[in-house]
């Protein structure tokens, strides 16, 4: 019971942080260098490891569906298709918000649980500086604007690491043109604005449960630890749930 | 690190990451099919199939313009294609719509027609149907429903024999016919067992004649006797050969043979002569001046004896042929 509650009260105070951050959004302009600090934190630093998982997981995704299609004669023309829809719609912004949770999500709640546990978060209060207007707004801008690069990057990188091993593995041996020719003949602009919708939303979602679960610690250093590990998980289960019901909605 | 390097670095990501959606958008959009640079001809088929807008016109494998438009007009599938103006066609070029691989886009192959006439801005294409895969897989189907009739018909054939809705059946007949033979049926069989029985336990003649030693015996016997008969035909023949009897002379003797020849030979001669009009004999066979003569001679006997019967009543002759009849 203890538990629902303190589900339901999380989820409010996610929506009012979110709110109140909209709030502020007309002060974006004079923090404009915090913006910027954030965006690369959260998209240019998470690129590289974005880039790398996503190449796998687009060369293993064709190496998995090659070798399974592979009883069926002709069925490895399928290949581009597979893993064009599979990066687009549903693998690359879902990789990239697992990794934003991890990396950028730990980061944050850490980050803000800190300055809460020091009173440094009651300080900007005294000061009339809410901590939503320069801790949690620039960091949804930041993830707003970067989140679709991110997600474009992984989905071009996944598409080009299946491409890869379509071309380099020896059982699949697919040249690249026939791999390209089929994505392009079955991905639309469309199936990558559904992924970027769907990695908008990943990315807002973490962003606002490590910013709430980092307001919300109270204690000392041992409870900033825990803050940060629920905000993880919560993050994660989160996403996973929204996927399901984005691909619903989107389908 | 300082707050402006970290701004381009930004500034420079974010601009190559939309540059990249950019890229991907053009990439994957339809391609715009720019209609300034050429000239339309409109197609209209049955079925389209999986045509759809910006797939490719080509001719003999050149790719010579898009598909503009598909639409549906008076049940008519119309596709209006987009030609670059420096490819022309021939007015008689037939279209139509191929597949290119086996699960690959569908494309419209015009063919190149002799005519020196070519097609202007908005007029029709001739076009000819190609069958589908769909619609080979729907002949495969009929075939299959005709192999359905037949099978049904075979069944019908078939029910003659396991006995339709009323009808009686071949088995039903067979079984009533033994049903009603039963009884002599039975008495064939049991006849049958008793003669095999007698057959095994030396009853009767033909038992008798397959287990009992006398008559095996008695054909044993009757076999030697013919075996002495065939050497006394042997001897006898041996005999015959060595020429010291008649019948031996006359079969083997050259000497007898000649003789008989010649004698042969005379009777021959003596025939011919027979026959020839030169001696006495012949000339009594074969002319016939004497048997006129002869003829002529009894002719003039026949009227004297008329005369002398006829003529003379008085005569003794005529007295006693006439008291005596």
């Amino acid at each position: 019971m203890q538990a629902i509650k303190n589900f339901f009260g999380f989820a409010g105070e996610c929506v009012l942080v979110f709110f109140r951050s909209l709030y502020y959004l007309p002060t974006l302009p004079w923090q404009f260098t915090r913006l910027m600090d954030y965006c690369f934190n959260i998209g240019y630093k998470t690129m590289p490891m974005v880039s790398i998982m996503a190449f796998f997981l687009g060369a293993v995704l064709v190496m998995q569906t090659g070798d399974s299609l592979e009883d069926f004669a002709g069925a490895n023309l399928y290949l581009g298709r597979i893993s064009g829809l599979g990066m687009s719609r549903e693998l690359a912004p879902l990789i990239s918000a697992l990794l934003l949770a991890g990396r950028v999500g730990s980061s944050v709640t850490a980050e803000i649980a800190s300055m809460k546990v020091y009173h440094e978060i009651d300080a900007l209060k005294t000061m009339n500086v809410p901590a939503e207007r320069i801790l949690v707004m620039p960091r949804l801008v930041a993830i707003i604007l970067m989140m679709p690069i991110v997600v474009g990057v992984a989905i071009f990188v996944g598409w080009y690491g299946g491409a890869m091993a379509a071309a380099h593995v020896p059982f699949i041996a697919q040249p690249e043109e026939v791999y390209w020719a089929n994505l392009k003949h079955v991905v639309s602009f469309h199936d990558i604005i559904d992924g970027q919708i769907k990695g908008m939303i990943f990315g807002v979602s973490v962003i606002l449960i490590a910013c709430t679960q980092g307001l919300n610690t109270k204690g000392g250093p041992r409870e900033i630890g825990m803050s940060v590990t629920s905000a993880v998980v919560a993050s994660m289960v989160i996403i996973l749930f929204l996927d399901f019901v984005l691909t619903r909605v989107l389908m | 690190m300082n707050h402006t390097s970290q701004s381009i670095r930004v500034g420079i990501f974010f601009l190559l990451g939309v540059g990249l959606l950019l890229l991907m958008y053009e990439t994957l959009s339809d391609p715009r099919v720019n209609s300034h640079d050429g000239y339309t001809v409109v197609a209209s088929f049955k079925n389209l199939r999986e045509l759809k807008r910006s797939d490719e016109v080509r001719m003999a494998g050149v790719q010579i313009g898009n598909v503009l438009d598909t639409d549906l007009v008076d049940g008519k599938a119309v596709a209006v294609l987009l030609i670059r103006s420096k490819f022309q066609i021939p007015q008689d070029s037939e279209a139509t719509i191929l597949t290119s691989g086996l699960i690959g886009t569908n494309y419209v192959a015009i063919s190149y027609g002799d005519s020196h006439e070519y097609l202007a801005d908005g007029s029709d294409i001739l076009t000819v149907e190609s069958p589908g895969f769909s619609e080979v897989v729907a002949e495969i189907g009929k075939i299959g429903e005709q192999m359905d009739n037949a099978f049904k018909k075979l069944d019908s054939t078939l029910s003659v024999f396991a006995g339709g809705e009323g009808e009686e059946s071949v088995f039903t007949n067979l079984n009533a016919l033994i049903t009603e033979n039963r009884e002599r049926l039975n008495t064939t069989l049991i006849n049958l067992e008793q003669l095999s029985s007698d057959l095994v336990n030396a009853d009767g003649t033909l038992n008798r004649l397959i287990n009992d030693d006398a008559a095996y015996n008695q054909i044993l016997a009757a076999t030697e006797n013919l075996t002495l008969v065939t050497a006394q035909a042997s001897d006898f023949l041996g005999q015959l050969k060595s020429t010291d009897t008649a019948m031996g002379a006359l079969v083997y003797d050259d000497t007898l043979g000649g003789k008989v020849r010649i004698s042969f030979d005379n009777i021959e001669s003596f025939t011919t002569k027979l026959n020839s009009p030169d001696n006495t004999l012949g000339r009594i066979l074969a002319d016939d001046a004497l048997y006129i003569q002869t003829q002529e001679t009894l002719e003039e006997v026949d009227d004297a004896v008329e005369q002398f019967s006829g003529g003379s009543v008085g005569s003794a002759a005529g007295a006693l042929s006439n008291g005596l009849f």
